[in-house]
């Protein structure tokens, strides 16, 4: 929904803002350390969203970890699963509502880090595999109306996602999102995108916002008044 | 015959009746041969004499008919019984119609139906007075829904049945006179059946019934050639409807003998026009369907009625409305959920509301302000206008329950339907306001008109809020309150909340509404001197409102949840508000219950209350105080019944409303429970009458065809001529026998016969 004038960017409780926290396992370092704060700056410049710069870095069993239900875990390498002690307090922080978002920096589908991670969400979520998200999922309309979401590369021309209480707890993406975020403190994007160059960037950012759209209002787009405004003045492309 | 039963009578016994009998002891079948044995000779006899062709035959026949019949005298011994007999008295019933329909007066004045049949009836010259003095048992009965025995001075009570049903009142009369001696039935009514014969023709049944008198059936109609009258002849409504589930009310409106003309037929609900629908009347008799739509956007008992205006010269004014109820049951909580901008408490609640199956949800985010960056194409977004006119004028009666989560209405044009989302609520609905930066004072609400349903008292200064962490605090009303009981027992539920995480940040309010419940408070802020309020409600009006000063609720729950918690407080918190702000019947500790909807005139509402603990225990002992007033009148209005009542060990307690006029009521129970004042109504109806008064016009068909079938007459307004049948039944007072054979002179006349008749057969030239 869009509306008009502004508002003052605060909360009365700073974790009523956005923060996206980084997700930590060991012998994983963050390979786009800044993509998380430019993804906030673009929600708060296109959308009514209120987000916070700090991007905390939090180990599973950190105890802040419940505080910020937008996780990130990013990684261009393979990694050790976590104990199973973290294992059942990530597990328990899906199914009480937090959102996950893996994104692989591998540049390429199938690499070890895509491996790690099928078998981390394998004990995770047992019996919910990662599955591919349809074309006709909220995900791919809840701000922006989108026909795909590419990253830095075009690993994947899909991406996956699992399920939980009638929600996408999960989502995993092979193409980089972060690479395509990633700015320097200098103002220059940190890595090229290809092939689509700028278009395919501002794609990945559109995607971001989705995917914080969809953390926040879930199926909102799905209510019946949207379906049929929308159906009314337009076409989807999907 | 007289003078010879006198003669004949001995001493002082009077005889009035004689019978011939035979003092043989001889089978029936015996005596029938022998008479036919005589007869058969004395053809022969004379056959042979005639063939004969002699003189003195016709003689001689009749001496042998002579001397036979002495013969057979002496062989059968007859006698003569004289006997002094009573006749038993038999039975004239007398069925006159009670129903509501005789209340109808003559166009030109006059007494009214039933007035007009009791007098046919009444007085030393009246037709049953010529009865009974002819030796009739004159049983009066009045007849409607049943048969009830009454006597003429019974009869000039009001009739007051709500229906006539004269097959069922023959079938009910044949049940009672089964044996008895029936001369004749007479019916008085003015043939507007309501029962199993309606207008005809009569059922096999009712033919059954009058078969079985073996008297003749009469019938006397009582009416009015020319009529005039509106009525309000049906009402097709369903008992039941459903909260934004359209119900269509039908109503009939049947005229007779009324000048062309138009009429406004109102549809009234709760004591409020709705709606009206123009009939234009025409002919010397009509009918007219009326449709009135209502979609109901709230559940509860609606008393509605449909009417008429009484014309001039009426026959009946009590038909031209009939009041009914309709019961609207909510099958999910429709809540409109408006949210200043996606944030984790928005969204915890929306995964909440839209997880429960008894929600029916309908959410509208500001997802973009026209601050944000404008996209090169809107067709990229998937983002709709807020189509405030839709919610807040079109829809907003639909929903149960609206959410304003840290929304600021300012931007976006809603100003102008705040007034209606104030009466909104003070009419009944009800009303969430959840913190924020763009909530309460944030939000400017202190300046709007929701500042008069608001439980706290915003200000029209500057936004003002804390970022503080805290613990709110239960308030003793918080304890036992139904919105902060996550735990039934009070100990456990106190402690529960303090286990929960802290909170973050309040909106500051200047105090507290008179009469608002501050539910959980501030452990340290003060407003005028008082915790600062956290959660509180307020009802005003109809409605139920709760400000929720914070946006951190969801700390109770995923916040908790990572502590440990099962992370369900939070839904419980909202989900008891829910319940609490829709007016839950499960959440009401004092319940009133009736043993059926809608009541007719002589019938007793009975009702059970039943008062429980905020534990939903049962609470015997208590007291609860019942009025029952009328339901459109005020708060204020002095109530038509009083009752007190002690609920027993179960918690419930019987109140018998007694019988009331036809009309629309509502009973109010209140109780004091556990120190808090509870209170409860219930709407309920008294119905003035059922098809009774549809159709009020004199009808004779029926009558007729009931007289006809009866062996009886027909006739209008009068008894006289009503043939009835002569008793059947005799008692003996006095019996005397005069045996006729045991005179010497019968025997002398047949030898004397005998020798005369052989003389003129010497004579005659007979061997």
């Amino acid at each position: 929904m869009t509306a008009a004038l502004s508002r003052p960017a605060r909360a009365i409780g700073d974790k009523s803002n956005l923060e996206f926290a980084r997700l930590v396992l060991p012998g994983l370092p963050d390979p786009r350390p800044s993509a998380l704060r430019r993804l906030a700056w673009e929600v708060v410049r296109r959308t009514s969203i209120v987000t916070s710069s700090e991007t905390p870095e939090l180990h599973p069993g950190d105890p802040a970890l419940f505080r910020h239900p937008f996780l990130v875990l990013a990684g261009d390498r393979a990694f050790n699963l976590p104990s199973e002690g973290d294992l059942g307090r990530l597990r328990r922080y899906l199914t009480y509502g937090g959102f996950l978002l893996i994104d692989s920096a591998e540049g390429r589908a199938g690499g070890g880090f895509d491996d790690s991670v099928r078998k981390m969400l394998a004990q995770l979520l047992p019996g919910e595999l990662p599955a591919r998200i349809p074309d006709a999922h909220v995900l791919w309309k809840s701000f922006y109306v989108l026909g795909g979401a590419p990253g830095r590369v075009l690993a994947a021309p899909y991406v996956e996602g699992v399920e939980r209480d009638r929600r996408l707890a999960v989502v995993y993406s092979q193409n980089d999102l972060e690479g395509a975020w990633a700015r320097d403190g200098f103002g220059h994007w940190e890595h090229e995108v290809i092939p689509g160059g700028d278009a395919q960037r501002e794609d990945a950012f559109r995607f971001g916002v989705n995917l914080v759209m969809y953390a926040l209002c879930l199926d909102y787009k799905t209510e019946q008044a949207h379906i049929d405004y929308i159906l009314r003045t337009r076409r989807f492309p999907r | 015959m007289k003078a010879l039963l006198k003669l004949l009578g001995s001493g002082s016994t009077p005889f009035n009746d004689w019978h011939v009998v035979t003092g043989a002891r001889l089978p029936r079948g015996a005596l029938i041969a022998m008479v036919l044995g005589a007869i058969v000779a004395l053809a022969l006899s004379a056959f042979t004499v005639i063939r004969a062709r002699r003189p003195h035959a016709a003689a001689l026949i009749a001496l042998r008919a002579l001397a036979l019949a002495a013969c057979l005298t002496i062989a059968l011994q007859p006698a003569l019984e004289l006997r002094q007999i009573v006749r038993v008295p038999n039975r004239v019933a007398v069925l006159v119609d009670g129903s509501r329909s005789m209340e109808v007066t003559p166009p030109e004045g006059g007494p009214s139906r039933a007035g007009r049949a009791a007098a046919l009836l009444t007085g030393d010259q009246s037709a049953r007075a010529q009865w009974e003095r002819e030796g009739h048992r004159v049983d009066v009965y009045t007849f409607g829904e049943g048969l009830i025995p009454t006597t003429v001075e019974g009869l000039r009570a009001a009739p007051a049945a709500d229906a006539t049903r004269i097959g069922e009142a023959l079938g009910e009369l044949a049940a009672r006179t089964s044996g008895h001696d029936l001369g004749a039935v007479v019916i008085i009514s003015d043939g507007v059946d309501t029962g199993r014969i309606g207008k005809g023709p009569i059922d096999a049944e009712t033919r059954a019934a009058i078969a079985a008198f073996d008297a003749p059936v009469h019938t006397v109609g009582v009416g009015e050639p020319a009529l005039r009258d509106l009525s309000v002849a049906a009402v097709m409504a369903d008992e039941f409807a459903f909260v934004r589930t359209p119900v269509t009310i039908e109503a009939v409106v049947r005229q007779s003998g009324l000048p062309d003309r138009s009429i406004d037929v109102t549809l009234t609900r709760d004591g409020r026009a709705v709606a009206a629908q123009n009939v234009v009347l025409t002919g010397s008799a009509s009918e007219h369907k009326v449709s009135f739509n209502w979609v109901p956007d709230h559940p509860g008992t609606y008393v509605f009625k449909v009417s008429t205006p009484v014309l001039v010269g009426e026959a009946l004014a009590s038909n031209n409305a009939q009041i009914f109820t309709v019961k609207v049951l909510r099958d999910r909580v429709r809540v409109l959920h408006v949210c200043g901008r996606p944030s984790w408490d928005e969204r915890f609640l929306r995964a909440m509301l839209r997880r429960d199956p008894n929600v029916d949800l309908v959410s509208f985010f500001i997802l973009r302000t026209e601050t944000d960056e404008q996209p090169f194409n809107r067709n990229d977004m998937s983002l709709i206008p807020f189509p405030t006119y839709e919610i807040f004028e079109d829809q907003l009666h639909s929903f149960d329950l609206v959410i304003f989560q840290n929304f600021n209405y300012a931007p976006y044009g809603v100003e102008p339907f705040l007034p209606g989302l104030r009466d909104y609520v003070d009419q009944g609905g009800a009303l969430a306001m959840i913190g924020g930066d763009l909530s309460f004072a944030s939000g400017r609400y202190g300046d709007t008109p929701l500042q008069d349903v608001l439980p706290v008292e915003l200000g029209r200064g500057e936004a003002a809020y804390t970022t503080d962490a805290f613990k709110p605090k239960l308030t003793p009303e918080g304890r036992a309150h139904p919105i902060t009981s996550l735990l039934l027992d009070q100990h456990e539920n106190e402690l529960r909340w303090a286990k929960l995480p802290p909170l973050e940040g309040i909106n500051q309010v200047l105090r507290l509404r008179p009469g608002a419940v501050p539910l959980l408070v501030h452990p340290t802020l003060k407003a005028d001197g008082k915790p600062a309020p956290v959660v509180a409600v307020g009802e005003p009006g109809k409605g139920r409102v709760l400000a929720l000063l914070t946006d951190t609720a969801w700390h109770w729950g995923f916040l908790a949840a990572g502590e440990g918690d099962d992370g369900r407080a939070f839904q419980h918190f909202w989900e008891n508000a829910i319940r609490w702000l829709v007016h839950d019947p499960a959440l009401t500790l004092l319940r009133v219950e009736f043993d059926r909807a809608e009541y007719r005139r002589h019938q007793s509402p009975a009702v059970r209350v039943r008062a429980m603990h905020p534990d939903y225990s049962a609470a015997p002992g208590m007291k609860v105080e019942a009025t029952v007033t009328a339901a459109e009148a005020d708060a204020a209005a002095a109530p038509l019944r009083r009752f007190e009542v002690t609920t027993d060990g179960e918690g419930d307690g019987h109140v018998d409303v007694g019988p009331l006029p036809p009309g629309a009521y509502r009973l109010n129970a209140r109780a004091t429970l556990d120190g808090r004042p509870v209170s409860e109504s219930k709407t309920f109806v008294v119905r003035a009458e059922g098809k009774e008064l549809e159709d009020v016009v004199f009808r004779d068909d029926v009558l007729k065809e009931i007289a006809d079938a009866g062996g009886g007459s027909y006739r209008f307004a009068s008894l006289d001529g009503v043939t009835i049948r002569d008793p059947q039944e005799v008692r003996v007072g006095a019996r005397r026998e005069i045996a006729v054979w045991s005179n010497p002179t019968l025997l002398l006349l047949a030898v004397g016969l005998l020798a005369v008749e052989w003389v003129v057969r010497r004579r005659a030239g007979y061997r």
